[in-house]
């Protein structure tokens, strides 16, 4: 039974509805940088980028070369070693050096490849696991040395990047050594896993640190003088933040910790954009949790095949065992030698003992439906697809629930979070290219739509913007903006900092942490008792697969509860 | 560290307005701040959006009703106020699992012209129709737009809706027997 609608409501809701929008702060929703499915308009005009030029000669630029491993194949019956209690390789973690010697090129063919980069005019930063170079030199010497032309384009948001016209041109003896180039193209691409909208079941106007202290079982941790000192976690930031948003929180909250470092890569942004929200998030949400934790913001470009060279400088500067990625892209439309590329990466993070959690994208099963809105076919791509890098096996793939509570902050249910009418949701589903790791096996993991491919998510957390976390930051614009905040880029560094705790625990006690959490995420919940260390979510689901018992398409092997899944996780790394 | 919480009595924390079906026992949290709800009898409520040109309904059936069935039913009201209704097939429009309190359902989207009160065209509409049953009841959720295409900041009017109208589904409690 519907009423008639009164004609009067067209035109004079919509003025009010602007004024909302534009005034935060107060239960409505920050504006969301993410691009979501609007106006059929933006598709009848889609926006193109301007053609600027030839890239200025002395311009600098920075790009990566990717090394082929020879010992891929090798690498590949290692990495299942790892996780495996029957190999002499189990737990046999590899530093950066051990990875390069091993699996990369040797020093001689190192040397060849350098050399011709060096004699061209370009300077060469060599990696000792042998994965890659950064390279910098001008767009002049690059031209010459590759045989392209480096040209400059302008975003239709007004962003600066260059592209290669023509393919790079590599000697012929060294075909076999060079994989891809990294950052000739360094247009704007990847996406963050960020939405906004007011909550619902969680008080205020948005979860408090000290809520989610309560709901997950942090706070038995906190109580035990757990607060991440002396811990450092490594966070993926495709933009930057601001120092004033850091002390803000601190004051909000009354917590304290050490400054947020920055490591900025050459490709970095010289100038907030527009995802600071993302980078402000991930940081309050890491710093509410573990708030004496070091927080060290990796900061690179958005381009294509960009986390490679980030999680490149993290290994080799051997300073975090944690490391939260809250940014990603449809799988089936990354590029394949980027993928490769960072693939390559992840893995020696990976031998290296480091966990990467990774937001499995806000589009539920349809993560290729995000993108902007284009002509472009992938824009309308209603198929199923993962998201890359969660989608990566060398990963902790981290998908977002719909959180209750009750009165007293405690627990109540969640669900894997899905806005069936707006498209929002928590991704899930298989890789189009990775097979399975062989640790993720459990419950659940086998079912009727396996087919031997990486299966994501692994693990769950808050991420329906309904039950977001409050946080404040400033915008590119320097405006203050506040409110709740979702996505699974809220639930993948709440997974990460409660895995700062635990690494603290584990130190307090004396246990080695150089583990991959993946694998022994997978092993505890085939050995606790159902519920005793992860919430099975049961409910809900990815707008595909709804969530079941064991392990699941929407939220994987559920949620933490944080305390119990500490000790499990410190005890299984003592035996 | 201290041992294991107990499990808690406290009752749920129930953030918005709840309204309950005196006939049905559904019921669903809004948001007082953001729509302004009436209820013409106690199977529906109606929620005026008061920042977007927009209006949900919430209707429920006996679980006799079929999910087809009600759709249709809802379609013959909605052609009261609504003319030239043609199935939206745009795939940006596409509801993709459509569900109520996370039961799936059945989704359809449309695009027609509105009528007003006095039955003269005022402006572009869409229509979107979720229906779901847990076999007790049957409820379908309307969602109403004027200007579907028009933006609100970066977003189609149409979207901005919809999400709204998310809150609602996932907070949809079946009643008694779910």
């Amino acid at each position: 039974m519907i009423r008639t609608r009164s004609a009067v409501v067209v035109s004079l809701v919509l003025v009010g509805a602007l004024l909302t929008l534009s005034a935060c702060g107060c239960g409505c929703a920050p504006p969301s940088p993410t691009a979501v499915p609007s106006a059929h308009a933006a598709l009848a005009s889609p926006a193109v980028p301007t053609g600027l030029g030839p890239t200025p000669a002395d311009q600098p630029v920075a790009f990566s070369v990717s090394l082929r491993l020879p010992g891929a194949a090798d690498l590949e019956t290692y990495l299942a070693n790892l996780s495996d209690p029957g190999s002499p390789e189990y737990h046999a973690y590899l530093r950066p050096e051990q990875f390069g010697v091993r699996f990369g090129l040797p020093d001689a063919e190192i040397d060849r490849v350098a050399g011709w980069l060096e004699a061209g005019g370009l300077a060469v930063t060599r990696f000792p696991q042998r994965t890659s170079f950064a390279v910098a030199g001008t767009a002049g010497q690059i031209d010459r040395l590759l045989g392209v032309k480096l040209v400059d384009r302008l975003t239709p948001t007004g962003v600066r990047y260059h592209q290669p016209q023509g393919t790079p041109i590599i000697p012929t003896d060294l075909t076999t050594d060079v994989a891809t180039f990294i950052g000739l193209d360094s247009e704007p691409a990847l996406q963050p896993s960020f939405s906004g909208i007011s909550g619902t079941d969680v008080p205020g106007n948005g979860l408090l640190p000290d809520v989610v202290a309560k709901a997950y079982e942090i706070q038995a941790l906190h109580d035990a003088g757990l607060n991440g000192e002396g811990q450092t976690v490594a966070l993926v930031s495709l933009d930057t933040f601001t120092d004033s948003d850091v002390d803000l929180f601190d004051s909000r909250t009354g917590l304290s910790g050490p400054a947020v470092q920055r490591v900025r890569l050459p490709d970095a942004l010289d100038k907030p954009a527009g995802q600071t929200g993302e980078v402000a998030l991930d940081i309050q949400i890491l710093r509410g949790i573990a708030p004496k934790a070091q927080i060290i913001s990796y900061e690179g470009s958005t381009a294509f095949g960009s986390f490679g060279p980030i999680v490149r400088q993290v290994v080799a500067d051997g300073l975090a065992k944690i490391v939260s990625i809250s940014w990603g892209l449809c799988e089936k439309y990354y590029p394949a030698d980027k993928r490769a590329a960072e693939e390559q990466e992840f893995a020696a993070a990976f031998a290296a003992g480091l966990t990467i959690f990774v937001a499995s994208g806000d589009y539920g099963a349809y993560d290729c439906r995000a993108l902007e809105l284009t002509s472009g076919p992938r824009d309308r791509d209603l198929g199923a697809s993962a998201r890359w890098p969660a989608s990566s096996p060398s990963v902790v793939a981290v998908g977002g629930t719909y959180l209750s509570v009750r009165e007293d902050g405690s627990y109540l249910s969640e669900y894997g979070w899905e806005d069936p009418l707006s498209g929002g949701g928590t991704g899930g589903g298989l890789s189009h290219f990775y097979g399975q790791p062989a640790w993720q096996q459990g419950a659940g993991v086998t079912n009727s739509d396996s087919n031997g491919k990486r299966q994501l998510p692994d693990v769950a957390g808050p991420g329906d913007p309904a039950s977001g976390f409050f946080i404040e930051y400033t915008d590119q614009n320097g405006d203050l903006v506040a409110g709740p905040v979702g996505g699974t880029s809220a639930a993948t560094p709440f997974f990460a900092g409660s895995m700062v705790l635990t690494q603290q625990l584990a130190q307090r006690e004396g246990i080695a942490f150089a583990t991959p959490l993946g694998p022994v995420l997978y092993q505890l919940a085939a050995e606790q008792p159902g519920g005793s260390v992860f919430h099975d979510v049961l409910s809900g689901g990815n707008l595909l697969e709804q969530a079941a018992p064991g392990w699941d398409y929407a939220t994987g092997l559920g949620s933490p509860r944080v305390a119990p899944l500490a000790r499990a996780i410190v005890d299984f790394l003592a035996r | 560290m201290p041992p294991e919480v107990p499990i808690s009595n406290s009752p749920p924390l129930i953030a918005g307005q709840v309204w309950t079906s005196a006939a049905l026992g559904y019921s669903f949290e809004y948001d007082p701040d953001n729509f302004d709800l009436s209820s013409p009898d106690d199977k529906t409520a109606i929620l005026d959006l008061n920042f977007a040109d927009g209006e949900i309904v919430v209707h429920g059936a006996q679980g006799s009703v079929s999910v087809s069935q009600m759709i249709e039913d809802e379609l013959a009201t909605v052609d009261t106020f609504m003319i030239g209704r043609t199935l939206d097939n745009a795939d940006i429009d596409a509801v993709l699992g459509g569900s109520i309190g996370y039961l799936r359902g059945e989704a359809r989207v449309y695009s027609g012209t509105l009528l007003g009160s006095n039955g003269t065209p005022v402006a572009p509409g869409g229509i979107t129709i979720v229906a779901a049953t847990d076999g007790r009841i049957t409820a379908a959720v309307i969602v109403i737009v004027g200007n579907p295409d028009s933006l609100l900041g970066d977003k189609a009017q149409q979207y901005v809706v919809r999400q709204a109208a998310d809150q609602i589904l996932k907070t949809f409690n079946w009643g008694r027997s779910s």
